[in-house]
């Protein structure tokens, strides 16, 4: 009885662990250079699953993202369709076969704004309610 | 040059390239790597490795660079090296190496070594961060056969092409070839062969090349969100050559392989914490070993072409669940019939059933540990250089094993 009671207790510990993440509500930021105002959400995705090709001849798509936390995970689940841990391993696959470049990741929301402002082609995502400098927000359709 | 030789050179132009790639503009250059140890113990039986005993003789690593040259170009290398039982003895070889130049979402092409697109995870296998059993299903990611389904050099086209409602396609379309530096599917043939004649001599060496390999994969992204679907396929000819030192004189053997189709179909399905997968694979191989002496009585000893063709065939169901941050549980059923048209036999050596629980505890961002339990009943996928008295096989035994891995 113990027993059944101690593994319970862990199941439970171990689910719970995973859990409690606060929903968020995330605006896409860029780079001013890049060339669009308005991104789809399909376009969203090709630009994070790496399946897309360059803003123009000259210009890289270079996305960003934040290592953890709710604004990552509520990103993820809307736009990208995948938990943080599948999103990690698509990208891990994606190194290790050679097939991809994983995007940038910037441990705070602060870091991933400078980060934006300051590379040419960047894209990312914060919590709606921060405040984004040298960067332009992004419409989604 | 020998095939050591080529891929100590292969090695070493991956290296000058990468190490040219700043020189000439490259950006976002990145280096990653890992390095895994194993334990196995099977209760009855030799799997793999010498594993009744139990044994730590399984020791991967692997190291990566990649660089983008421009916007839609991007260079990239990886050397592997592992020790399998016998296989591998760390020597680092070339995994992939190609240049990627990404035209259009639709259309890309690779050129250089590019690993064979089979299969949900062959781009993968050896990468044990991205899965979450130590030992993936060997009903279709058998380790005998890895390194003549491994890679190729030659050239492919692969894209993404999005059907509005329907999803998005995704193929590869390759040609090439390659050499195979080993490979104990093809020395478990000239084993057989031998074996029949009433000796095992020691090998003194083994060559193989896998000429002009067609290869193709096509999967669908279906409209159904985390469901993927689809098929690959690898056709090619191969050649290998083996010495044995017999008690009076080297013996040399070879045999000629028509790999008429190898074939695999898959599906895939995330949702949430989970992910579903599901993959059948079928081998269609014609082998001839000509020339092998064979004693026949009144007459002598007369050289004969013996056929040792193969149409194994297998598949496998997994589900993993993410319960949090440290801990993904995972269970696979994979069965294996040596002989697919014996399937329903039903005796031990026509078939290997393998039921998995597996354990994956990702402790840090760079370090993880797996265990698994399986409970397997046959030995259809037990070579005799490991079972050399097939009477000793046991028909229901169990394995467990242990793994640790650290990455960058």
């Amino acid at each position: 009885m113990k027993r059944s009671i101690c593994i319970s207790a862990l199941i439970s510990t171990l689910v719970l662990i995973g859990l409690g993440t606060a929903a968020a509500e995330v605006v896409m930021i860029a780079h001013p250079s890049v060339p669009v105002d308005i991104v789809e959400a399909g376009m969203i995705r090709q630009i994070y699953m790496g399946q897309t090709t360059p803003w123009n001849d000259e210009l890289a798509i270079a996305p960003v993202v934040i290592k953890a936390g709710p604004v990552r995970n509520e990103f993820l689940k809307t736009y990208i369709k995948k938990s943080s841990a599948q999103f990690s391993t698509f990208w891990k696959k994606a190194v290790f076969s050679g097939t991809g470049t994983p995007p940038a990741e910037q441990n705070t929301e602060s870091k991933l704004i400078a980060y934006v402002a300051a590379t040419p082609g960047a894209i990312g995502f914060i919590d709606h309610d921060t405040a984004a400098e040298g960067v332009k927000v992004l419409s989604i359709e | 040059m020998t095939s050591a030789h080529k891929s100590t050179f292969m090695a070493v132009l991956a290296a000058l390239l990468l190490g040219l790639a700043p020189q000439i503009g490259a950006q976002d250059i990145a280096i990653h790597g890992a390095m895994s140890q194993s334990f196995m113990q099977t209760s009855d039986n030799n799997y793999l490795v010498e594993s009744e005993d139990g044994s730590f003789s399984i020791f991967e690593m692997v190291l990566n660079t990649t660089a983008n040259i421009d916007a839609k170009t991007r260079i990239g290398a990886q050397i592997y090296g592992r020790e399998f039982g016998h296989l591998g003895n760390n020597h680092m070889l070339v995994d992939w190496a190609f240049g990627d130049y990404r035209w259009r979402n639709w259309m890309g092409f690779r050129a250089g070594r590019i690993k064979f697109s089979l299969g949900l995870y062959n781009t993968t296998r050896d990468i044990d961060m991205v899965r979450n059993s130590i030992l993936m299903p060997q009903s279709v990611y058998t380790e005998d056969f890895r390194n003549v389904s491994n890679a190729f050099h030659g050239f492919e086209i692969y894209g993404s092409v999005p059907v509005d409602r329907l999803g998005s396609f995704e193929y590869h379309a390759s040609l090439g070839s390659a050499e195979v530096d080993e490979a104990y599917f093809l020395h478990d043939v000239f084993i057989k062969v031998l074996a029949a004649g009433g000796q095992i001599p020691p090998s003194l060496g083994f060559e193989a090349n896998l000429d002009w390999a067609y290869s193709g994969s096509l999967y669908w992204n279906t409209p159904w969100e985390g469901l993927k679907i689809g098929g690959s396929f690898v056709t090619s000819d191969l050649y290998a050559e083996e010495s044995f030192a017999t008690p009076t004189a080297t013996l040399d053997m070879s045999l000629d392989m028509d790999l008429k189709k190898l074939y695999v179909l898959s599906a895939e399905y995330m949702r949430d914490r989970w992910t579903f997968a599901a993959e059948f694979q079928r081998l269609f191989v014609d082998i001839v070993v000509p020339d092998v002496p064979v004693f026949v009585p009144d007459v002598g000893v007369v050289l004969m072409d013996i056929p040792a063709d193969d149409r194994r065939g297998g598949y496998y169901g997994q589900a993993t669940y993410r319960a949090s941050d440290l801990l993904e549980l995972g269970i696979y059923l994979s069965v294996f019939h040596p002989d697919w048209s014996q399937r329903k036999v039903g005796t031990a050596e026509t078939e290997q059933k393998d039921t998995a629980l597996t354990a994956r505890f990702d402790l840090t961002d760079s370090w993880l540990m797996k265990v698994e339990y399986h409970i397997i009943d046959g030995t259809g996928d037990l070579p005799e250089r490991l079972n050399p008295d097939p009477s000793q096989l046991v028909k229901s035994w169990s394995m467990i094993a242990v793994k640790s891995t650290f990455y960058f």
